[in-house]
């Protein structure tokens, strides 16, 4: 097997059984997409072919990766990921209500069924996982202490596939933040979740990793009756980043908010791809999509709402607002409605265009500067999406890494 | 006409099943069965072409053999058996007809059930003209005087190719080259007839023009080819309208559609398919896989599509604008219904290249029984389309469980000075509008219709008054059995 990201060396991993070995005779048969593929049509893999990787081993476990300077909130229970790798101590002490330990083989079972099914990166890192972590929520507690789960890295040579079991209990809550912040070659982290009966979860990823990593997500949610997600996904760093996550509201009178911002500069290209499939009846979801694109940056929103037959009086809204910043980004969007019932509310919107000179003239007539304006602007349009953040703590987590992009704004003003 | 006429009538056409369900019993040439070189000859032989058609012909058929039937589509395509089908049929005539009288009175009689009664479109001085296609020859064209007067060219394309090569050279695959995509390749090797539309400078075509397709002959395909040319400052308004008539066994249409619109010119082209759509247990009914693109070459030039698809077992269709021209416009407006097992898969594709170009989209898509809709469309932004604009409205209605609607809408932008909006609902018919119609002692069909009719208000309004009546009388039959 050539040693490329295409197909990364897995001479390590030759040796698996049971659910790894499938996964890897998946990954074998199919590998990355292709361009015909119509699910990567905005998302070509074919230019990183020549990256050299391989996933990463226990050896690059303990290293120095810094905490990103931005504060964490107050008593955050913080797991670590260093290469992929899980930092052993960090599952020490962990708050009442939550139990954490490496995964086991039904746990990795119960993973692949969670994950996007037939997708490369659920087979890949199921396959050459570098840490497996179980995480859950017992029946019935009330966990108001965010779980930070911090990925750092500092080898451009590896590929990274840590796999997460998140497991939300009947009635449980939980609020759980993803935190990518690693300089690795790939960064594909599998996160398998489900959200018990009701059961609620606060979550939010921020993918911030270095300008010269490849960050492929895969996520899987699966919610019980009356479930409750609150979710939230920023996408700013990486050379190319897509996240994708598939939900599958599976009970009756789940409700789900899956919301996103990308925000690109320079050669930075943005996915974010959605499957929202509404299985059963009298459910909810809601995704409000907000992109910024600078530079010669290329952002892609793809979401699919797929409504079964059975599952009337859907209520599926979803919209994508992208903002181009100049003339070289380009935004590109597809959002998809799939509907098999009669009695259901669907909707979506999408625009893309540049910031509205009525609005900007509005302000500077007031005497505000133009670059506050625009500063004033940006952030407003930000705001749609980031106010979706129920909870308080990922939004005060979330928020500093909006503005600070912001700041390091071309042209912008420290406003 | 009054309101409860056309109600009764409406009702009338709705018990009768497929209202144009019939076959007509004329004497075919047909060639033999499948496709290859020799067939392709054949046909080119038929129609009297110059060598060089027939080159174009057999280049395209090479094209077409090493591509594959595009799978993108939400559609489920049994496979097709190329070579298990007649690729000409001819009504069997020594010489053309000189005139009406020498026509075949079995094709009038055709074509009076049809709703289209040439012999009396003289009588009704001058609204529309007909070139009529009846399977794959056109028979009869009328007002070709009146429209030589004004210069306007409208003939059967195969006339074209004869009488105006340097047109058709010019034009011809220019909008959908031949090797555009699968269908268009197999229309170019054995596109049988169509229609030719030349519009010179600055001029008004002084009447709307109208073609009516029909298949007729059983087991053959229908490759169309049309071709519209509108050259600076001129109009045409152009309508096309097909019926088919009963039968079993599959039939599949791939026609090409190009039109090409100068600088400050304008084309407005209406269709109203209604094509054989198979029987409540989806059983028959015709392949409709077309490609229809227009060119706004020219500075403030405008095309306008309008469609009213409620036939046809499957639609594959995508009709486009290439904005190139400075100040150009694109428009689409479409009713797609599906009843029983229909599927289809019809959209717009709007490719932003000139300054300040503009398009909007407006997609009515209705499913009912069992059927697939979905709307499929691309709006692209090119670099140098400066303070393009693009709005997009698409919205979808299910009448019954047991169907779907899609929505796949594709927005490229690459340019910031551009504004695009693209909206999507999917709802069913309201129980309050339903509710209110039959307190009211309307039946519960006629509400259907009613509601479906005012949900397709808006793209009716876009259609010429001789079908926007059709039309809506398509919509009220189409969604028969549908309910209750």
């Amino acid at each position: 097997m050539p040693e490329s990201m295409m197909q990364p060396d897995l001479q390590d991993v030759a040796t698996l059984n049971g659910v790894q070995a499938a996964a890897l005779a998946r990954w074998q048969e199919r590998g990355w997409p292709g361009a015909e593929d119509e699910a990567w049509r905005f998302t070509r893999l074919a230019s990183l072919d020549k990256l050299s990787l391989r996933p990463a081993d226990a050896n690059l476990a303990n290293g120095t990766g810094n905490l990103s300077a931005h504060a964490l909130p107050a008593g955050a229970h913080v797991i670590r990921f260093h290469n992929g790798m899980l930092v052993a101590n960090s599952l020490e002490n962990m708050p009442t209500g939550i139990s954490a330990r490496l995964v086991d083989e039904d746990d990795l079972g119960a993973i692949v069924d969670l994950a996007p099914a037939n997708h490369p990166v659920t087979d890949l890192s199921v396959a050459a996982m570098t840490s497996g972590l179980a995480l859950d929520a017992v029946a019935g507690a009330t966990v108001t202490t965010p779980i930070i789960l911090m990925f750092t890295g500092n080898s451009g040579s590896v590929s990274t596939h840590p796999v997460v079991l998140l497991r939300v209990a009947k009635g449980a809550q939980a609020v759980i933040a993803e935190w990518h912040s690693a300089s690795v070659g790939l960064s594909a982290p599998v996160m398998a979740i489900d959200i018990a009966d009701n059961a609620r979860l606060d979550y939010a990823k921020i993918q911030q990793d270095s300008a010269t990593t490849t960050h492929l997500a895969a996520t899987g949610i699966k919610m019980g009756e009356a479930a409750v997600l609150d979710g939230f996904q920023l996408s700013i760093g990486g050379c190319l980043a897509r996240l994708e996550a598939h939900v599958m509201l599976a009970a009756e009178s789940a409700d789900c908010r899956l919301s996103a911002i990308y925000l690109g500069r320079r050669n930075q290209h943005h996915d974010i791809t959605t499957n929202m499939t509404h299985a059963r009846g009298h459910c909810q979801s809601n995704q409000v999509i907000r992109g910024v694109l600078d530079g010669a940056a290329r952002g892609v929103f793809q979401g699919k709402v797929h409504v079964a037959q059975d599952a009337q009086k859907t209520d599926g809204q979803q919209m994508s607002r992208a903002l181009l910043l100049s003339r070289k980004a380009e935004a590109d969007a597809k959002p998809e409605l799939e509907i098999y019932a009669d009695d259901v509310i669907c909707a979506h919107g999408a625009t893309v265009g540049e910031l509205d000179e009525t609005q900007l003239f509005y302000l500077t007539s007031r005497g505000i500067s133009p670059e506050v304006a625009r500063a004033m602007l940006i952030a407003a349009f930000l705001d749609d999406a980031v106010d979706m953040i129920e909870n308080a703590d990922l939004s005060a987590l979330l928020r500093p890494h909006v503005t600070a992009w912001m700041l390091a704004q071309e042209g912008s003003v420290n406003a | 006409m009054a309101a409860t006429l056309e109600t009764i009538e409406t009702l009338e056409q709705a018990t009768g099943k497929y209202k144009y369900g019939f076959v007509t019993d004329i004497e075919s040439d047909k060639a033999p069965k499948g496709l290859n070189e020799d067939i392709i000859r054949f046909i080119s032989a038929k129609k009297d072409e110059p060598e060089w058609m027939l080159e174009w012909r057999l280049k395209a058929f090479a094209v077409w053999q090493k591509m594959d039937s595009p799978d993108w589509a939400k559609l489920d395509i049994p496979p097709i058996d190329y070579q298990d089908a007649y690729y000409y049929a001819a009504p069997k005539t020594s010489d053309g007809p000189a005139s009406l009288d020498e026509v075949d009175p079995e094709l009038l009689r055709t074509y009076e059930k049809l709703g289209i009664p040439i012999s009396e479109q003289k009588l009704l001085a001058g609204v529309v003209a007909v070139d009529a296609v009846f399977d794959s020859v056109s028979v009869a064209t009328t007002f070709r005087d009146e429209l030589a007067k004004a210069g306007v060219i409208f003939c059967p394309i195969s006339e074209a190719i004869r009488e105006y090569p340097e047109l058709i050279k010019t034009y011809m695959g220019s909008v959908v080259p031949v090797a555009d995509n699968y269908f268009s390749a197999l229309n170019a090797a054995v596109f049988t007839d169509g229609s030719f539309v030349y519009i010179p400078k600055g001029v008004r075509c002084p009447m709307e023009l109208s073609t009516y397709f029909r298949i007729n002959e059983q087991n053959t395909g229908q490759f169309e080819r049309t071709l519209i040319i509108a050259e600076d400052s001129s109009y045409v308004s152009y309508l096309e309208g097909c019926t088919a008539p009963q039968r079993d066994e599959n039939q599949l249409h791939a026609a090409v559609v190009e039109l090409v619109a100068m600088q400050d010119a304008e084309i407005k082209y209406s269709t109203v398919q209604n094509w054989y759509p198979g029987d409540e247990n989806g059983k028959g009914g015709i392949y409709n896989f077309v490609t229809k693109r227009g060119a706004c070459r020219g500075d403030r030039s405008k095309i306008s599509w309008t469609q009213v698809e409620t036939g046809s077992a499957i639609t594959w269709k995508y009709p486009s604008c290439i904005l190139q021209g400075k100040d150009s416009v694109g428009e689409f407006y479409s009713v797609a219904l599906t009843n029983n097992f229909q599927q289809a898969d019809t959209g717009t594709k709007m490719i932003h290249i000139g300054e300040g170009s503009r398009s909007t989209i407006i997609s009515k898509g209705i499913s009912a029984g069992r059927s697939q809709n979905c709307y499929r469309g691309l709006v692209r932004i090119q670099p140098g389309a400066e303070n393009a604009r693009n709005f997009t409205q698409c919205d979808s209605l299910l009448v019954g469980d047991r169907c779907g609607a899609h929505t796949v809408p594709y927005i490229v932008s690459r340019n910031p000075s551009a504004k695009i909006e693209h909206e999507a609902t999917t709802s069913r018919i309201s129980e309050d509008q339903l509710f209110y119609c039959l307190q009211r002692g309307i039946s519960e069909e006629d509400a259907v219709s009613l509601i479906v009719n005012g949900f397709c208000k808006e793209v009716m309004k876009e259609l010429p008054m001789e079908f926007a009546v059709e039309a809506q009388k398509l919509i009220g039959i189409s969604l028969e059995g549908s309910v209750g």
